[in-house]
């Protein structure tokens, strides 16, 4: 299955530990160098698809600042997924940035 | 204290279940997010009412086109019946003089309850006693006259097959107060059966990004309105491009449009 960017990011911010919705969407934009904006809206309907595939737990509510939160988990299917993401996007990196440093030197000799 | 007001009303967009489920949650990330600006506060209740909207339209479409349609079939006889109370009241039976028309509206005002509360099957069967007892059939019903009750039948068919899963609600029985205003209304000439379904398709087209059925319920109801008017007109001649027809028409196109990508989107 492949991930989108939003939801690679979203579930990339939960592989050091649990986090709530706004921590998630700023670790997110930390890890995407400012590219991964998730919104409320965005982000909760990626968290609800990620809790119907057991892909994330979501813990207990609880009040922090007055303010109702709930962490969520990566599961170790999530976690499978991410790390096969990872290994997918890192190839396709590969493969053309190897194509680009061959073309590259045959155009300058 | 605007802003959570704000935040709660943008929330307001997800169905109830959202709501119940992380309502708090969404509202509570909302604030922390608007909290480096305005405008970004702004962004974030727009993104949840968008999501919401998302969300109801998902929810919606989960039952799959057959229940969808269904549902329409049952909205119609809602609809339907409303304007048959609206049209049945008439000066007479308001003040009383005509007894078979209070008895015929005090029935149709007791199935409409049925099916607003949520009995459905068992006002449907009604619907179906009252269309025999009260509606143009007859041992000399021409087939012209046919025609306006066949999608009614249908609809109530429909209904008694498979009515709609809702918790009952006694609450829904308020929809009698407009209904018993517009016929106020049309007893003394203010307003038209085709008006009170305008107004009502208006709510249909506003809900129909998230929710195709009022549209499609509308789209039948137009027909037999459209069928009433060609019964009527037979003598003087029919024209196609009549209100009822064109209603009918659009309704049902946009809403089979709305319903086909709909069905697509739960697809994929």
């Amino acid at each position: 299955m492949e991930l989108r960017p939003p939801s690679y990011f979203a579930l990339a911010a939960l592989i050091d530990g649990p986090l709530h919705g706004y921590a998630i969407a700023q670790r997110a934009r930390e890890l995407s160098d400012g590219q991964a904006r998730l919104s409320t809206g965005t982000l909760y309907a990626l968290l609800d698809r990620a809790l119907s595939e057991s892909l994330v737990t979501a813990g207990e509510p609880y009040i922090e600042g007055g303010r109702q939160r709930r962490d969520y988990t990566l599961t170790p299917a999530g976690r499978a997924l991410l790390a096969e993401e990872a290994a997918r996007l890192a190839h396709a990196a590969r493969a053309v940035s190897g194509r680009l440093r061959a073309t590259t030197k045959a155009v300058l000799t | 204290m605007i802003r959570e007001r704000i935040g709660k009303a943008a929330v307001l967009a997800y169905p109830r279940e959202a709501r119940q489920a992380r309502g708090l949650e969404m509202l509570g990330m909302t604030l922390d997010a608007g909290e480096q600006s305005s405008w970004a506060f702004v962004r974030e209740a727009g993104s949840l009412v968008l999501g919401g909207l998302r969300e109801r339209r998902a929810f919606t479409a989960r039952p799959g086109t057959r229940r969808l349609l269904a549902d329409s079939c049952c909205q119609a006889v809602v609809i339907f019946l409303t304007l048959w109370i609206i049209s049945a009241l008439s000066p007479e039976a308001i003040t009383g003089s005509s007894g078979p028309l209070v008895v015929q509206v005090v029935v149709l005002a007791a199935i409409l309850a049925c099916a607003l509360i949520g009995y459905e099957r068992i006002a449907a069967v009604g619907g179906l006693a009252a269309l025999i007892a009260f509606g143009p059939l007859g041992a000399h019903t021409q087939l012209v006259g046919l025609t306006r009750v066949l999608v009614p039948i249908g609809c109530l068919l429909v209904m008694v097959h498979a009515p709609r899963k809702r918790p009952r609600d006694p609450r829904r029985l308020l929809w009698l107060v407009p209904v018993g205003v517009l016929a106020a209304l049309h007893a003394h000439a203010d307003v038209g059966l085709p008006e009170v379904l305008a107004v009502i398709s208006i709510g249909g087209l506003l809900l129909l990004l998230q929710d195709p059925r009022l549209a499609v319920a509308c789209g039948l109801v137009w027909i037999v309105l459209e069928a009433n008017h060609v019964v009527r007109s037979v003598p003087a001649g029919v024209s196609l491009l009549d209100v009822p027809a064109v209603a009918a028409g659009l309704m049902l196109i946009i809403a089979a449009g709305r319903l086909w990508i709909m069905r697509d989107s739960a697809a994929a």
